[in-house]
């Protein structure tokens, strides 16, 4: 006979793990500093990428300027100033992936902690089944 | 308002039992919108610009995630500029890139705001997905419409430059298109005071909607509006952005409508029924206040014809289903038959169905003697026949309390029966051989009490928690309702 109060549980628990779950469960892989890191890591990477494709399509709007400016630009400067914005975007995005990415992995571990109180539930009632069927067998 | 609350919850039932189709329905009808007006926009290339390539390319998206179907459509776009100026769109491709890189990575879950933003733009109503994401989203839903609104001047800025193909061909400097795309973007303060704008308004939504008072969504839909009318007014008197004052404010109450609607169908609350409550525990002294849902059940009426013994002519039945057409009850088409099958299945017993039909008192004496038999090696007990059911006091009068009607309730766990005037059929001998039926209107009956035969049982949808486990046996002969009399004493 279906059991009403596992399949409500078990049906909780699918829902979790068909939508935020997945996260949480590739996130419990990690500690908080190490998937922190990592996403940190990432962000540099990105940001990185972003910044280059950025510069590139500057660069190309004002190739006009510096195919005609090209013996008076001060390129030390000129590269010291785009070094410059460079690590100044990479400290704005590190900081806001650290705050971000910390909550995100507390709120993880909070949602995970009741998914496995869940789990520890479902595992109880199937004892409870086997211990009964085990009766009915004697 | 009960009204209103019914047709939510008919349109709750309609969207649970087909939502896989609707879902994909509005998928399909989107996404086909948003790759339409694609088309219309950019159609550099005869062959992308095809109709039935915009239908694959549809039905594709259907299937795809929102973040992947935005990649489909910048490269779609990509490759119908393409045939016109490759270096505008390797352009279009790297914009998608920093985007993606510096943006749209934190919200890849919103890639269908990314892709409604223009749409409605184009529709001159662009007002109603902030508010909305305002009020049933997060903060970081700004990203998504930023993105939304550049990609909208992006294309515009394409298509005022860009004219025809042969346009392009024929110029002499290809920068000079590059340059006169990117002045578009870059020098458009209309698209940066609209993301301004559009930013305010999901960010004043979401605060007002946190705050814990009576109303907060509607109002956060009020300030909503008002914050998209008065900065696009704002917007008006510096920047050309096409559109009037009349009209802003037009479709800024009418998305705020439309926001209050979809607010309505997410989340109804009755304000009236608030609980303000204190309490504490070892750690923390709680203030909670909780606003209870409107919940309502639809009006669903549902006779189930119940198998009774009766030794009524077939005439008689036919009188029986008159009065209930007279009484305004729907009926079962097989109504007629009721009273024989009703012979067949008391004649015949099915081995697992028949356990209603037995006294609590038989039941038990049969499990007793069947587990004595097990163990001392016997041969199970028989079952106790009908014609035992049939004399039975206790059956009788079990029997003789089943009053079945099915109905759903309304808010009031007021019968659907007693609500509309249908009638229940009863059996006017209780427990003994005489079984005429007549049909009565249950809303001027008592439903309680043993006197009467049964052949309908009245529930409310909510009484279905109810129906206890002791019953079970006979809600499966019953068809699965539970009795009134009893679901109706749980109800608080």
């Amino acid at each position: 006979m279906v059991n009403t109060q596992k399949t409500r549980l078990m049906t909780k628990c699918a829902i979790y793990e068909k939508h935020a779950g997945k996260e949480d469960i590739y996130m419990s892989k990690y500690f908080k500093a190490d998937y922190v890191r990592w996403n940190i890591v990432k962000t540099i990477i990105y940001v990185t990428i972003g910044y280059l494709a950025l510069w590139g399509m500057y660069f190309l709007y004002n190739l006009n300027e510096y195919i005609e400016q090209a013996f008076m630009i001060d390129y030390k400067s000129y590269g010291m100033k785009m070094l410059g914005f460079y690590i100044a975007l990479l400290a704005i995005y590190i900081g806001i992936c650290w705050i971000s990415y910390s909550a995100k992995y507390r709120r993880s571990r909070a949602r995970l902690a009741k998914y496995y109180k869940v789990l520890g539930k479902i595992n109880k009632l199937n004892e409870k089944d086997e211990r009964l069927k085990d009766l009915e067998d004697y | 308002m009960t009204q209103l609350l019914e047709i939510r919850t008919k349109l709750i039932e309609i969207y649970q039992k087909t939502e896989t189709y609707v879902v994909i329905a509005f998928k399909l009808l989107f996404y086909f919108l948003a790759f339409n007006a694609l088309r219309k926009t950019i159609h550099y290339n005869a062959r992308l610009s095809g109709f039935a390539v915009v239908l694959c390319l549809t039905v594709i998206s259907a299937f795809l995630p929102p973040s992947i179907t935005v990649a489909v459509m910048v490269f779609y776009i990509a490759l119908q500029l393409y045939s016109a100026s490759p270096l505008i769109a390797a352009t279009v491709l790297v914009i998608a890139l920093i985007l993606f890189c510096f943006f749209l990575r934190f919200a890849s879950s919103y890639g269908n705001a990314v892709i409604a933003m223009p749409l409605l733009m184009g529709m001159k109503i662009p007002y109603v997905l902030p508010i909305c994401l305002g009020l049933f989203s997060t903060p970081i839903t700004v990203i998504p419409v930023c993105v939304g609104v550049f990609a909208y001047y992006f294309l515009k800025g394409i298509t005022a430059n860009m004219i025809t193909v042969e346009q392009v061909a024929a110029a002499d400097n290809p920068f000079g298109f590059y340059i006169s795309v990117l002045d578009s973007v870059v020098k458009n303060e209309a698209m940066l005071a609209s993301m301004i704008v559009f930013s305010l308004v999901i960010v004043a939504v979401y605060i007002v909607r946190n705050i814990k008072m009576d109303y907060s969504f509607e109002i956060s839909v009020a300030v909503g509006a008002g914050t998209s009318m008065i900065g696009f007014i704002i917007m008006m008197l510096r920047y050309d952005i096409g559109v009037g004052v009349f009209s802003v404010c037009l479709f800024s109450v009418i998305s705020g409508l439309i926001a209050v609607a979809v607010n309505f169908i997410y989340r109804p609350l009755f304000y009236a029924g608030t609980e303000q409550v204190q309490f504490e525990d070892d750690y923390y002294y709680y203030y909670v206040k909780a606003v209870p849902k409107i919940k309502v059940a639809g009006s669903k009426i549902n006779v189930r014809h119940v198998v009774t013994r009766r030794t009524s002519t077939m005439d008689e039945d036919f009188g029986d289903e008159l009065d209930d057409v007279d009484s305004g009850l729907a009926f079962n088409s097989d109504n007629a038959l009721s009273g024989a099958k009703g012979r067949v299945l008391a004649g015949e017993p099915d081995e697992d169905e028949d356990w209603d039909e037995l006294s609590d008192m038989e039941y038990k004496a049969y499990r007793s003697t069947r587990a004595s038999d097990r163990t001392n090696g016997l041969k199970t007990a028989k079952k106790p026949s009908s014609a035992v059911k049939e004399s039975d006091g206790p059956v009788s009068a079990r029997r003789s309390e089943r009053r079945i009607v099915k109905g759903n309730t309304g808010s009031a766990r007021q019968t659907a029966a007693e609500r509309n005037g249908a009638a229940v059929r009863k059996n006017s001998a209780a427990g003994s051989d005489a079984r005429g039926t007549q049909a009565a209107e249950a809303g001027r009956r008592p439903l309680g009490g043993a006197k009467h035969g049964s052949a309908a049982d009245v529930r409310g949808a909510s009484d279905k928690r109810n129906a206890s486990k002791k019953h079970a046996s006979s809600d499966r002969y019953s068809g699965g309702y539970a009795r009134r009399s009893e679901s109706s004493e749980d109800d608080f």
